[in-house]
């Protein structure tokens, strides 16, 4: 026996109550009780519809709701983790190599125009920080796809805020060593190198976030 | 799920041997399809198999498709094409396992 519209709303609403609020484990766990009580229903047709949920409940396990979500989130964060490392370390193999150090020359050569380096760098985590309002802005835009919110574009967005804790900690940083180390260029170099890693986390996090709702939308069929 | 401990090493790969056969599932499908295989004998709880599906699409094995059916979505999972060359390797490793439990239960004792 098949479930009507309104019975299947009220099973979604049912598996929300569990504080499923990410709708593509929504769909999935909805998916799987409706289809277990389906199968109830066949075997039992004299049961009523809640006899039947009470009856899925006991075959499903009101544990499990919550067990899956937590463990999709931690598969998803270490996915988008080892994605965003291959894609940094992609930066940091030939030919793009290159670049990455051209970059950080550049910005250590820049640095003999300003006479307070520590100052200099703060004026280089700042416009990291400013870059990093891109990535706000892709939150914003993503955070719901048609009003729904997906586990998988969340977490995908969380990686943007390792370069905004990145910029706040050499900020912090270079103030504690401003005093003593002001003379010398070169022990200002692992910040240069830090800037140039805390940009390409915003790129590929960026790349990354995008990517992932585009497969939504196209899972999904979504504008 | 029936003697976790045993099974919980070849849950992926029971999932890939079916989706090869079937092209592609949904997960209530592939619980009551290893059910009726083993007749009754291996039951796959939600709670191990949405995370062992979830960790294959994360790997790239799985790839996903929702589809509108009996008035709600649902999601069917299908191998991908590195998915498709995995499931060659993992059941060779799964047959090369059987066979050495095989022995060592079951040794032919030669004289």
């Amino acid at each position: 026996m098949k479930l009507t519209i309104a019975q299947i709303v009220y099973i979604s609403n049912y598996v929300r109550s569990f504080n499923i609020k990410w709708f593509e484990l929504q769909v999935e766990l909805t998916d799987h009780f409706v289809s277990i009580m389906e199968e109830i229903w066949n075997e039992n047709p004299e049961l009523t519809f809640h006899q039947v949920k009470y009856h899925a409940e006991q075959r499903f396990g009101r544990n499990y709701f919550k067990e899956v979500e937590e463990k999709r989130i931690k598969e998803l964060r270490n996915e988008h983790k080892r994605i965003q490392l291959k894609m940094v370390s992609e930066y940091l193999k030939l030919p793009k190599i290159v670049l990455s150090l051209l970059m950080v020359f550049v910005v250590y050569r820049l640095s003999f125009y300003f006479e307070d380096i520590a100052n200099y760098i703060k004026i280089l985590y700042v416009i990291l920080l400013g870059v990093s309002v891109f990535t706000i802005l892709n939150w914003y835009r993503y955070r719901k796809i048609d009003g729904k919110r997906f586990l998988a574009v969340e977490t995908a967005l969380g990686l943007n805020n390792k370069a905004i804790t990145f910029s706040y900690f050499s900020i912090v940083l270079v103030n504690s060593f401003k005093e003593t180390a002001y003379e010398s260029y070169f022990i200002y170099f692992p910040f240069y190198f830090l800037w140039v890693l805390g940009l390409l986390l915003i790129i590929t996090g960026y790349q990354i976030t995008n990517k992932v709702a585009f497969s939504i939308k196209k899972q999904y069929q979504l504008t | 799920m029936k003697n976790s401990q045993l099974y919980k090493g070849s849950l992926n790969t029971i999932i890939m041997k079916l989706l090869e056969e079937n092209g592609k599932m949904y997960g209530y499908e592939i619980t009551q399809k290893v059910k009726a295989i083993t007749l009754g004998e291996l039951n796959i709880t939600e709670g191990a198999l949405y995370p062992a599906l979830h960790k294959l699409e994360a790997e790239g094995l799985l790839d996903v498709e929702v589809e509108k059916v009996d008035n709600r979505l649902r999601k069917y999972y299908k191998l991908t094409e590195s998915g498709t060359k995995e499931t060659v390797n993992r059941l060779a490793e799964l047959e090369d396992f059987i066979r050495n439990m095989q022995s060592l239960v079951s040794p032919k004792l030669e004289f």
